[in-house]
C-alpha cells in the first residue's frame, strides 16, 4: 500500500477504453506497467491514521522489548538496575519519552476507535467523526502530560536551567 | 406459508410460486445457519479478535502503569530498586504488572505478525521472520515472568541505602 505509484499522470496510462473506474484504471496500469499485482487502496485520512498505527504499533513493540531487558537488569544487583534506569533520567530522554507516550496515546485512541467500528452498528457511519474526536482527546491528554512530564524533568530544578 | 396453499384460500400461480420459494429459502437459510452455528472459529478470526479485547484491557493496565510511574510523585526520577522493588512486593501491583506483560507481549507480537503477513511476500523469508518473532515473545515472557516472580527485594549483599524501607523493619 505504501509505495504504491498514484496516477497523477494519465498520459502514463496504456491505451485502451476510457475508464473513469478508479480501481480499473489501477488494474490497466498495473499491467502495462509490469508491476506486482497488489492491493490498490486510495483512501482518505482514515487511510493514513491506520499506516500511523500500524508505524506506531511497531515502535511501541520495539520500546517494549528495550524495556523489558532493562527492566530485567533489576535481576542482577540493585547497583545495576539503578545505573540502568538512570539513563531514562537524562533531560534528552525527557523528549523521547514525550514521543513514546504521545505513539502510546494516539495507538490507544485509535484502538478505541477501531473497537467502535467493528463492534458498534453505527461506528463506521462515525468514524470520521471519531477522528476529529480522537485528535481533540489526543491534544488534551498530551497537554496535561507534557506539562506534568516535562515539570518533573526538563524543567525540574536544576535538570536544564 | 404452507398453510396458505392447504387452507385452500385464493392463490394465484404466482403466490403458489412466492411460497415455494420463500420455503425454499427459509430451508436453506436454516442449514446455512445450522452450518455457521457448527463452523469453529478460524485461527485468524480469533487473533482479529484477541487484539480488540487485549486491546481494550491495555489501555486500563498502560493509563495505570503510566500514571504510577510516570505521573504520580516525582515522575521517572523516582524510579529506582528501591521504588521497584516495594511496588512489586505486593500481589496486587505484581499481578498487575504481570498481565501488563502478557498482554503487551502477544498483542504486540500478534500486531508484528500481521504486519509481515501483509508485507513479507517472499514465504521462506517471512518463515524466518515469523519463527524469530516468536521466539522473541516466548524469551521475553519467560525472561519477563522470572524477573517478577523471583526479584528478592532485599538481597543481602546490596548496600543498605539502595534497598526498599521494609527492609530494616
Amino acid at each position: 500500500m505504501i509505495g504504491v505509484p498514484q496516477f497523477r499522470d494519465r498520459r502514463r496510462l496504456p491505451q485502451g477504453p476510457a475508464l473513469d473506474f478508479p480501481a480499473a484504471q489501477a488494474a490497466r496500469f498495473t499491467q502495462g506497467r509490469g508491476l506486482k499485482r497488489g492491493s490498490l487502496y486510495r483512501g482518505a485520512v482514515g487511510q493514513w491514521v491506520w499506516v500511523a498505527h500500524r508505524i506506531s504499533g511497531v515502535a511501541i513493540f520495539l520500546f517494549l522489548f528495550v524495556h523489558i531487558l532493562d527492566t530485567a537488569v533489576i535481576r542482577i544487583s540493585p547497583a545495576a538496575y539503578n545505573q540502568i534506569i538512570g539513563m531514562y533520567h537524562a533531560p534528552i530522554m525527557a523528549l523521547g519519552e514525550l514521543v513514546l507516550v504521545a505513539a502510546v496515546t494516539f495507538h490507544a485512541l485509535n484502538g478505541v476507535r477501531i473497537i467502535l467500528i467493528d463492534y458498534w452498528s453505527r461506528g463506521a457511519e462515525f468514524q470520521q467523526h471519531m477522528l476529529y474526536i480522537l485528535i481533540g482527546v489526543f491534544v488534551i491528554l498530551m497537554s496535561v502530560f507534557a506539562f506534568i512530564h516535562l515539570g518533573n524533568t526538563l524543567f525540574h530544578q536544576g535538570a536544564l536551567l | 406459508m404452507t398453510t396458505t396453499i392447504n387452507q385452500g384460500q385464493p392463490s394465484g400461480a404466482a403466490v403458489i410460486s412466492d411460497a415455494v420459494a420463500s420455503d425454499a429459502s427459509e430451508t436453506v437459510t436454516k442449514r446455512t445457519a445450522r452450518k455457521t452455528r457448527r463452523l469453529r472459529p478460524s485461527r485468524e478470526s480469533v487473533g482479529w479478535e484477541f487484539m480488540r479485547v487485549s486491546g481494550a484491557f491495555l489501555i486500563a493496565l498502560v493509563a495505570f502503569h503510566l500514571i504510577t510511574n510516570v505521573l504520580m510523585g516525582a515522575g521517572v526520577r523516582q524510579i529506582n530498586f528501591a521504588f521497584v522493588a516495594g511496588k512489586w512486593a505486593s500481589p496486587f501491583s505484581q499481578i498487575a504488572t504481570f498481565l501488563l506483560l502478557v498482554l503487551t507481549v502477544t498483542h504486540g507480537a500478534n500486531g508484528v505478525r500481521s504486519v509481515i503477513q501483509d508485507y513479507v511476500r517472499n514465504s521462506s523469508v517471512s518463515r524466518i521472520l515469523l519463527f524469530a518473532l516468536y521466539a522473541l515473545a516466548a524469551a521475553l515472557l519467560l525472561l519477563g515472568g522470572l524477573v517478577l516472580f523471583t526479584l528478592d527485594p532485599c538481597p543481602p549483599a546490596a548496600p543498605a541505602y539502595l534497598l526498599p524501607d521494609f527492609c530494616f523493619s
